[in-house]
């Protein structure tokens, strides 16, 4: 029985083995053995020539690194299940420290917030958060400027609007006088209304966070 | 016979309605109230088998058009009256909501014209109150 019959041949062939081996000089190669109880063991041999009772020979260090592999395998386990987790999962993953500054975020986070990875990492998480909120107190000052066009300025404008129908419709309307001074009221009302919502605007628009 | 009120509190959109009313054979019995809690007094000393026709604003002021909706719908009286919502707003959020209130039979936008109120007589629900 030699020392090949032990070899599992998992790692190279034995030709290569071989090959490397023959070489004068140094060298190193990782191999898998059997050992007696069938169990399969990966070593990491180291092997240099030496003159030996003026004989050449070779000192071989052999390490035992089944331990070893087995924990990078486990690691990079490890790692292929945080990947499906985290970074191929839908939730928006983020890793930050105390002060808020962000080290990590999910790829989701495009289609959480519509920003992508690359961008949020350089946000510290609490000044972005603030910055959101000022986004949307800002977008509700302009969704009740919204609210008051529909609602306010269309009050007079619509009152106008059957005002002057009438004055087309009904010819001989005996107060005339009262239809026209109406739409006085009204126009002026819409005009008051239109400087307000101009003044609320420019307001608005002064407080923006993107000014 | 149908009972035609007008709520709104803008005194120009009620002399507005009332004459298009008239012309359109509307006026023959109507009262205009031109705040929303008025014409829930108004409807608590009223006959339950007395059919309404109300024309209601949504924007007032004290009680706006839906909270009126809301206390009209748990009163006896709710079953015979049929509420056109009346508004200058064009916000479709409005149009939706009016559509959860039974009584809510048609959604106007201001102002009221007479093509409109010609068109009120055709409904189904008011046909046997407009024989000709």
């Amino acid at each position: 029985m030699s020392i090949k019959d032990l070899w599992a041949g998992i790692d190279e062939t034995e030709t290569e083995i071989l090959n490397l081996i023959r070489k004068d000089g140094f060298f190193k190669l990782n191999i898998s053995h059997i050992k007696k109880n069938r169990e399969i063991i990966h070593l990491k041999i180291q092997s240099n020539p030496i003159m030996f009772d003026g004989k050449e020979a070779r000192v071989a260090l052999a390490n035992n690194i089944t331990a070893s592999l087995e924990t990078k395998r486990a690691l990079k386990n490890s790692e292929q299940r945080f990947k499906a987790l985290v970074q191929d999962g839908s939730e928006l993953v983020m890793i930050l420290n105390f002060d808020g500054n962000l080290t990590y975020v999910s790829p989701s986070s495009k289609l959480v917030i519509g920003i992508t990875a690359e961008v949020l990492i350089n946000y510290n998480l609490f000044e972005f958060i603030n910055y959101i909120e000022t986004i949307e107190r800002h977008n509700n000052r302009l969704k009740v400027i919204a609210r008051t066009q529909s609602h306010v300025v269309r009050a007079p404008l619509s009152r106008i609007m059957g005002l002057i129908d009438s004055l087309e419709n009904f010819e001989n309307m005996d107060d005339q006088a009262q239809l026209l001074s109406h739409i006085l009221t009204s126009a002026r009302e819409l005009d008051g209304i239109i400087r307000k919502i101009n003044s609320k605007t420019v307001e608005s628009i002064s407080q923006s966070p993107i000014c | 016979m149908l009972k035609i009120i007008i709520v709104d509190d803008d005194d120009i959109m009620v002399f507005l309605q009332r004459k298009i009313f008239q012309r359109c054979g509307l006026a023959k019995d109507l009262n205009s109230f031109n705040a929303a809690t008025a014409a829930i007094e108004f409807f608590k000393n009223e006959e339950i088998n007395q059919h309404f026709l109300i024309f209601l604003d949504i924007n007032m002021p004290e009680m706006n058009g839906w909270q009126f909706l809301d206390i009209l719908k748990e009163m006896k009286i709710s079953k015979n009256v049929f509420v056109i919502m009346v508004t200058s707003s064009i916000d479709c959020y409005d149009k939706e909501k009016a559509g959860s209130y039974t009584n809510v039979i048609d959604f106007m936008e201001k102002p009221v014209s007479i093509k409109n109120c010609n068109r009120i007589k055709e409904y189904v629900m008011l046909k046997e109150f407009f024989p000709d």
